[in-house]
């Protein structure tokens, strides 16, 4: 099949090396399988060493080391215990992988990676291919031409074992795809790709469990259709805080009364609930980037619901450090306290999202300007907020919340530097830290690194073949965010009522709104600049109040 | 983290303009050494910085640009403090972006410190349409308010390099005849803590001692 193929080797240097070095990799920023205990690290011992272009296709061709003999188990890699004592025999395998190519190349070689040692090949394509074709295109192609199993020339030239591992490979595939991605057949009112499909199962995989699933998902469909017409699918402003207004006049609790153990855990299970709902793929840059573009005003409303998420939660800091401006300066310090101690727990919780939402709430202007309350926080409470604070420094392109977010992404728990004795001194029961925590990543550093990596990489080569190599590296980010939502599982709390009510009665304040209010808790001095900017232009607002 | 310590200077400078201009593709451009370098083990980790040579001296220039993080409300808020330099993109394709360079502008001096060195940047980021700004127009906008100005092409890299050295040049020099505030320096030597005991002193200085 190959015969055509040209090598162009480029180099092979390195490739002797290879096959003696065993050390452990550091660990690298942003490399999914780090997260993965499972996965030995072998990574870097993948050498690429040459080309191979064909028509229409452009194979990458590397060199992998492959361990035979696994001497440590499982858990002991868990546990980063490598007993290396036994003999560990290592292989050299020639890995190809396709970097690019036409569309029908990249569908035909969804089907010949499944039996080669490209195996998450289909997956990524599966994840990204919608940025480069659509979903009709990719099946046309995949069942009109290379899952071709009724009777025909190609398939009668088959051995049996030819036939039933094509069937194998096509039954994969199309179950991951029906799994993982059924949203792409939501094309209502005729669903055609469904239609599409199930009529090539019946015919080729009658009575399977693939083609009940199938129908199974039409039918869903229709029931959706009819109950979308009378409700909404997904709330866009803060999705949990849908609890009727009680009027203004009744007494609200404060939130001083609420525990920030309790708080925390209250936007944990918010947050958690909308970042497993992220449609990872929306998160790519060529279609997030979209989504101030016209008549596009409804993409990826996932993720939009997680950024309204944040901005209910920054709003509600703002809110309450602002409300009642007749307070003294030593009790406001109290909120401000309160909502570190807050920040704090969600730390604790590997909330990573509402950490930083409550943050960059307490260092916004209209907060961070209160200078004399602010004089009224305790050292100890400035100095979590300052630590705090730090994990987001932007310094290194936010190297340090990266790398907490890749060595506790799926550990048990948070590995706090932050005054551990004071964890311990602390009345309430300790958390159980033998279960499982998950993780909730601050999502806007992914959405930039997909964005400047969608422009920074081309999607076509120079020749018009799909640069697939592309979509590799992205999904490495999506990996990432798909890891962290399993992981999310693992958060147990249930919801408290009265929290809900109290959120959705907090007061919404645009950046207008809390500046003036700011200025009359502590009028401006007189100097000109100020003066200049209490006139905040409204430009800056407008973007920022959605 | 402060491992790399083989810069003189921290200098950040922010992309502000309409979106769909051209800001990332600006920004990928200039810092597309360092996006590539190994980008095997990398992904996008270092797209934001970049060190030049300026007279001997090691500039680290530190480039903001909010891809993807608009509708972030808070985040935003933290854009322009310590910059101390910006450019302001607009597209010569498409005139609009360019009538809204006055109230970026305005944005722009109510949010930074006023010594900020700002250039306009007229880019082309569209292969098919036709330009709709003249640059003596665009020249002689930027030359009333005190702005370097450079056309760029984010489709031919076309004075892109160019255009973030004029403006890290232009910061250096500011830096290095004092013309600039004692606080204004240190705000350019960035690397302390992010805290309110900083950002008070910021406030403060801007407040009194503010020229």
């Amino acid at each position: 099949m190959f015969d055509a193929s040209v090598w162009r080797i480029r180099s092979i240097r390195d490739s002797v090396r290879l096959e003696i070095c065993d050390e452990p990799s550091p660990a690298v920023l942003n490399r999914f399988t780090h997260l993965d205990p499972d996965t030995p690290h072998l990574e870097n011992a993948s050498q690429e060493i040459g080309e191979e272009v064909e028509d229409g296709a452009v194979f990458s061709i590397s060199l992998r080391k492959v361990q035979m003999y696994q001497s440590s188990s499982k858990s002991q890699r868990w546990m980063g215990v490598d007993s290396d004592s036994g003999l560990s025999l290592y292989e050299t395998c020639k890995l190809r992988t396709i970097k690019a190519g036409t569309l029908e190349r990249l569908v035909e070689y969804m089907v010949t990676a499944f039996r080669g040692n490209d195996s998450t090949y289909v997956t990524i394509f599966l994840c990204t291919y919608r940025t480069f074709a659509t979903t009709k295109q990719v099946l046309d192609l995949l069942l009109n031409r290379y899952a071709k199993l009724q009777p025909g020339s190609e398939v009668r030239r088959m051995t049996p074992d030819e036939r039933t591992e094509l069937r194998n490979t096509v039954s994969s595939i199309l179950g991951a795809w029906l799994d993982q991605y059924s949203e792409d057949f939501w094309k209502p009112p005729d669903y055609s790709c469904l239609r599409r499909l199930i009529h090539y199962l019946q015919l080729s995989f009658p009575g399977s469990d693939l083609e009940r699933r199938a129908c199974n998902l039409l039918s869903q469909f229709h029931r959706r259709l009819q109950q979308e017409s009378d409700r909404d699918v997904l709330d866009q402003c803060c999705a949990f805080a849908l609890l009727q207004e009680n009027g203004f006049h009744e007494e609200r609790p404060d939130f001083l009364n609420f525990d920030p153990t309790v708080v925390a855990e209250q936007f944990t299970l918010m947050d958690a609930e909308l970042f497993k709902r992220v449609v990872p793929y929306h998160c790519l840059g060529s279609i997030w980037s979209q989504r101030d573009k016209k008549g596009k005003e409804h993409l990826a409303p996932t993720i939009r619901a997680t950024v309204s998420q944040f901005n209910c939660v920054t709003n509600c800091v703002i809110s309450t450090c602002l409300s009642d401006r007749t307070l003294k300066p030593a009790h406001r310090a109290r909120i401000l306290e309160h909502w570190i101690q807050v920040a704090r727990e969600c730390r604790i919780l590997k909330n990573f999202s509402s950490l930083r939402a409550i943050l960059s709430a307490l260092q916004c202007n209209p907060v961070h300007r209160l200078k004399k309350t602010w004089d009224e926080v305790s050292r100890e409470n400035i100095r979590i907020f300052q630590e705090l604070s730090e994990i987001f420094s932007d310094e290194n392109n936010h190297s340090l919340s990266r790398e907490l977010l890749i060595k506790e992404g799926t550990s048990k728990f948070a590995t706090l530097e932050i005054n551990p004795k004071r964890a311990q001194r602390r009345q309430q029961p300790q958390r159980d830290l033998t279960v499982m925590q998950g993780t909730i990543p601050y999502l806007g550093t992914f959405l930039t690194d997909l964005v400047m990596m969608d422009t920074a990489m081309k999607d076509y080569l120079d020749g018009g073949l799909i640069n697939f190599e592309k979509r590799r590296k992205e999904f490495e980010v999506i990996a990432q965010i798909k890891l962290l939502q399993l992981a999310c599982n693992n958060y147990n709390f249930k919801r408290v009522a009265g929290f809900s009510v109290w959120l959705s009665g907090v007061e919404k304040l645009s950046e207008a709104e809390s500046y003036s209010q700011s200025c009359e808790i502590e009028p401006l001095s007189e100097s000109a600049s100020n003066t200049l900017r209490a006139k905040k232009s409204s430009g800056i607002m407008k973007r920022w109040s959605e | 983290m402060g491992t790399d310590l083989a810069y003189n200077f921290v200098f950040k400078v922010v992309l502000i303009g309409e979106s769909g201009v051209g800001k990332s593709n600006l920004l990928s451009r200039f810092t597309k050494n360092e996006f590539n370098h190994d980008s095997r083990t990398t992904i996008g980790v270092e797209f934001s910085t970049r060190s030049i040579q300026v007279d001997s001296i090691t500039i680290k220039a530190q480039i903001w640009d909010t891809a993807g993080l608009e509708r972030y409300r808070a985040i935003t808020s933290a854009y322009y403090r310590g910059a101390v330099g910006a450019l302001l993109v607009y597209d010569i394709t498409k005139h609009l972006t360019y009538e809204n360079v006055e109230r970026w502008l305005k944005e722009l001096y109510d949010h930074a410190d006023p010594h900020i060195v700002v250039m306009l940047v007229g880019n082309k980021s569209d292969l098919g349409n036709v330009r709709t700004v003249p640059t003596e127009e665009a020249k002689v906008f930027a030359e009333s308010k005190g702005l370097l100005f450079m056309e760029t092409s984010t489709l031919e890299s076309t004075n892109v390099e160019s255009a973030f050295l004029e403006v890290l040049t232009e910061i250096h020099k500011k830096v290095a005849s004092k013309e600039v505030t004692r606080g204004s320096i240190s705000a350019v030597t960035l690397g302390q803590a992010l805290g309110p005991s900083r950002e008070f002193n910021e406030e403060r200085r801007s407040c009194c001692k503010s020229s």
